[in-house]
């Protein structure tokens, strides 16, 4: 079977060839300090029992980390808004908070003509990322609420 | 594959690694043909009447990742450039009318990350740079523009609605 293992770092989100019988710590190939859950969750994953028994089907995708909540800090027009997350949630979760009534409420018309992009870079996070895969060592992470671009000219 | 090339290597790990399959599990697009270097990959598109469900893009990546690629709406059953009557069309003025237009050039999209595109168009070194090309980039990078597009409310279907 094959899964997807999300941790910060380059690669974000890794596909991985596993044994279905073999511990969760082997199969994400587990660091000192780390935790796993299942993507959108919040339960810390047993790492000592196997893949099958921890309810990871195949090409599901699970979420490693020193973190267990992102805090999350999201600039728009002049203002910030700050929450933390569970570092399993995808960003398509933390972008419709950014952009609904207890953030920056947008229309759904304008919200789609905009998406999060880490602060200070030129990355923007794809929907099925995982929160936790941009914290920093504090367990931090900042966006910033940004039009998509019109290609003119 | 000892004998592959090495800029081949790249765009396959890149093709098998987990944000492109991620996005095949998601119905996002599908690889149609990996051939090198002109891979054939479709990327669905939001429905609409009269238009079909995936475009396919017929993609070359030489130079792969130091070299941008760059990519051509293709008709995948004829193995021919798509006519530019079925190219996906937007509202005018929209981000997918600028984008796909083949009067500009009908074996390219108009977007900073395709190599024919960037050409003679310096100053979107600065207004662009989260769209720009760089080696850090992946071919995922290129077809998570074309996909918004196509998903997006300004995407209206195809020039010509069958």
């Amino acid at each position: 079977m094959e899964i997807y293992v999300h941790r910060p770092g380059e690669e974000r989100i890794e596909l991985r060839v596993v044994e279905e019988t073999v511990t969760v710590e082997e199969a994400v190939k587990l660091r000192n300090g780390e935790n796993v859950w299942l993507e959108d969750t919040e339960e810390i994953v047993d790492v000592r029992i196997t893949v099958t028994e921890a309810g990871i089907a195949h090409r599901g995708h699970v979420h490693v980390n020193k973190c267990h909540r992102a805090v999350v800090t999201v600039n728009f027009n002049g203002q910030t808004k700050t929450r933390d997350f569970p570092v399993a949630t995808r960003i398509e979760h933390v972008f419709r908070w950014a952009t609904g009534k207890d953030g920056f409420p947008l229309a759904d018309a304008d919200a789609l003509e905009h998406t999060l992009q880490v602060c200070n870079t030129t990355t923007q996070p794809d929907g099925d990322d995982h929160v936790g895969s941009f914290v920093s060592d504090q367990c931090t992470v900042c966006f910033d609420l940004v039009p998509k671009h019109r290609i003119e000219g | 594959m000892p004998d592959e090339n090495p800029d081949a290597r790249a765009f396959r790990r890149d093709v098998e690694g987990g944000r492109f399959q991620t996005n095949v599990d998601r119905g996002n697009w599908r690889s149609i043909d990996a051939a090198w270097p002109n891979p054939i990959i479709s990327v669905t598109a939001a429905p609409r009447d009269g238009a079909p469900g995936e475009f396919t893009f017929r993609f070359t990546v030489d130079g792969y990742p130091v070299t941008a690629p760059t990519a051509a709406p293709w008709d995948a059953r004829v193995n021919a450039l798509l006519p530019r009557d079925l190219w996906p069309v937007g509202v005018a003025g929209s981000r997918v009318a600028l984008a796909f237009n083949p009067d500009w050039n009908a074996s390219a999209i108009y977007i900073p990350c395709d190599r024919v595109a960037i050409q003679g168009h310096d100053g979107w070194r600065d207004q662009h740079k989260a769209y720009l090309w760089d080696q850090t980039k992946s071919i995922v990078d290129y077809l998570k523009v074309i996909h918004e597009l196509l998903q997006s409310p300004g995407y209206s279907g195809v020039r010509r609605a069958a």
